[in-house]
């Protein structure tokens, strides 16, 4: 195969690799900060709203005090949720990724 | 003129590195009875904690039969050492110092009954939480 052919091949590859990793992060970021941004927004109203419910007696202070602190508990969920999302992508982004190197390497090599 | 092969070691080098490090890839399996047994659980937990009006040792041997449950789930996760994030969350769903089910299960016994309202707000919370939980098993499907 002549030089020229091996070496747009392996351009092609490295701009089409940049391209699929800025994209799969890009996306994560994306997707991991609209869901915090979503979780803030739902505790700041369900913490406003418990707040009210204990001033006028519908929560004993043991009770309001369990809901406030379970928003914790649920911000380490949402933490591993998006943990265990970007692992799964990163898995995916993996293998394409080795599927894309060994057509390159056939391409170069046939 | 360049050699092709010049051109290609160092590629392949990165080649060779980068399948080194791609092969630490570790994948985790769809798995529907894990994902029907969590929802299964989810909706039975919801149904004790709407009990809660009642007092705790009448319900004592449901609660302790759902722990088992998820104790079981989170054994099974376990084994499974590339699923390391529904392990987590199984984990911190049962630790009785924290305020989902274990700790809640820990305040109903403390309490002996706990209000209404409580128990509204709450299965809100603890239900959003079990969604996680079958959202990231559900994630698995998209590999």
């Amino acid at each position: 195969m002549p030089n020229a052919k091996v070496e747009a091949i392996l351009k092609q590859f490295e701009l089409g690799i940049i391209q699929t990793t800025t994209d799969f992060f890009k996306r994560n970021k994306k997707d991991a900060l609209a869901s915090v941004q979503q979780f803030w927004n739902d505790s700041k109203a369900d913490v406003e709203r418990w707040t009210l419910m204990w001033n006028e007696g519908q929560l004993t202070v043991e009770e309001f005090q369990f809901l406030v602190q379970s928003k914790k508990d649920s911000a380490e969920m949402q933490a591993f949720l998006i943990e265990g999302v970007s692992q799964i992508r990163l898995n995916k982004f993996k293998r394409n990724l080795i599927q894309t190197m060994v057509k390159v390497a056939f391409a170069v090599l046939i | 003129m360049k050699k092709p092969f010049a051109l290609t070691l160092p590629t392949i080098l990165i080649a060779l590195s980068s399948v080194c490090f791609l092969s630490s890839c570790c994948p985790v399996y769809f798995n529907q009875t894990a994902l029907s047994e969590t929802t299964d659980i989810k909706k039975a937990t919801l149904e004790l904690v709407g009990n809660a009006v009642n007092p705790y040792a009448d319900y004592e041997s449901k609660g302790m039969e759902l722990k088992s449950r998820m104790e079981n789930r989170l054994k099974s996760v376990e084994m499974d050492k590339c699923d390391k994030s529904v392990a987590k969350m199984w984990r911190l769903m049962l630790d009785e110092n924290k305020n989902l089910y274990g700790g809640f299960l820990k305040l109903w016994k403390e309490q002996n009954t706990l209000g209404k309202t409580f128990i509204q707000e709450y299965k809100k919370e603890l239900g959003n939480n079990f969604d996680k939980i079958t959202a990231l098993e559900n994630e698995k499907k998209k590999q």
